[in-house]
């Protein structure tokens, strides 16, 4: 499947990681101490959409379970990944996480059901815009 | 702040180790104070540099001089060469294998995220010799 980028942006209503974690009934979390705010949530499976358009502090939800997306949030400076379907992420993957402050979950929703559980929640879609060359 | 010159190894193939040099970029940049919003145009235009070269190239070195007014980095492979830079420079242009899209790059998006991120891009490449991908992000334009 070609993959697709969709980006939610939360305005005015507060959302933290506590409560995504709970509103995707995550089973898998590596929770990274403090509270933070949800600002953001950027979905898809390629990295460098995530490097061009994921804000500082957004949550990157994707099926793409390797240490290149953990790399790929410490760049942005997210706050959190989610991955989807149930996938785990590995040792390695944890404690490079851990090293950076990003928090790891897992649901079992795949990524149009989680993005569309965030959307009904009241984040709200922000067009992707791509320059063309 | 005083010039502050960082030099990191960057292995073709070495999925494990790849982006260790935009991080080691990004701890010294937060150490000394850069604004985040400039980190951040910084460290994604040398990780997709460094990307470039883990999948694309031979072993090669990330370089960055840092002042206090802007980021100097230079990515530097052994080849094998870039055959059409112009056709690179392309949004969707891309050579890299079914494997490394499985990886969630090879979208033809590298140097072009690295133009729309940094204010200086140059990129030099002789076939077989090798690539430098030259750029700087200065803070004022932050």
């Amino acid at each position: 499947m070609k993959p697709y980028t969709i980006k939610l942006v939360i305005y005015g209503e507060r959302m933290n990681l506590a409560e995504l974690k709970n509103l995707l009934n995550c089973p898998f979390c590596s929770q990274q101490p403090g509270v933070k705010d949800v600002k953001s949530i950027c979905a898809s499976d390629l990295m460098s959409e995530v490097l061009l358009l994921a804000d500082r502090d957004s949550v990157i939800i994707t099926n793409l379970v390797n240490l290149q997306a953990i790399r790929t949030a410490e760049m942005v400076e997210s706050s959190c990944i989610v991955f989807v379907r149930g996938k785990t992420p590995t040792k390695d993957m944890v404690s490079l996480a851990e090293k950076n402050g990003i928090t790891l979950l897992v649901t079992e929703y795949d990524m149009l059901e989680t993005c569309g559980i965030l959307y009904g929640r009241g984040l709200q879609h922000k067009k992707v815009a791509h320059d063309n060359h | 702040m005083t010039t502050i010159e960082l030099d990191f190894e960057i292995k073709h193939n070495d999925f494990d180790r790849a982006g260790s040099a935009s991080s080691g970029l990004k701890n010294t940049l937060k150490q000394i104070g850069y604004p985040p919003d400039i980190i951040k145009r910084i460290v994604v235009s040398s990780y997709e540099a460094e990307m470039n070269v883990v999948v694309h190239a031979s072993d090669g070195h990330l370089r960055a001089v840092i002042t206090p007014d802007e980021v100097h980095v230079t990515v530097k492979d052994n080849g094998p060469g870039i055959e059409n830079v112009e056709m690179a420079m392309k949004e969707g242009y891309s050579t890299a294998p079914e494997r490394i899209r499985e990886l969630g790059f090879g979208a033809g998006m590298g140097l072009p995220n690295i133009k729309k991120n940094t204010d200086e891009l140059k990129v030099e490449s002789f076939v077989p010799t090798g690539t430098t991908v030259d750029f700087i992000v200065r803070r004022s334009n932050g």
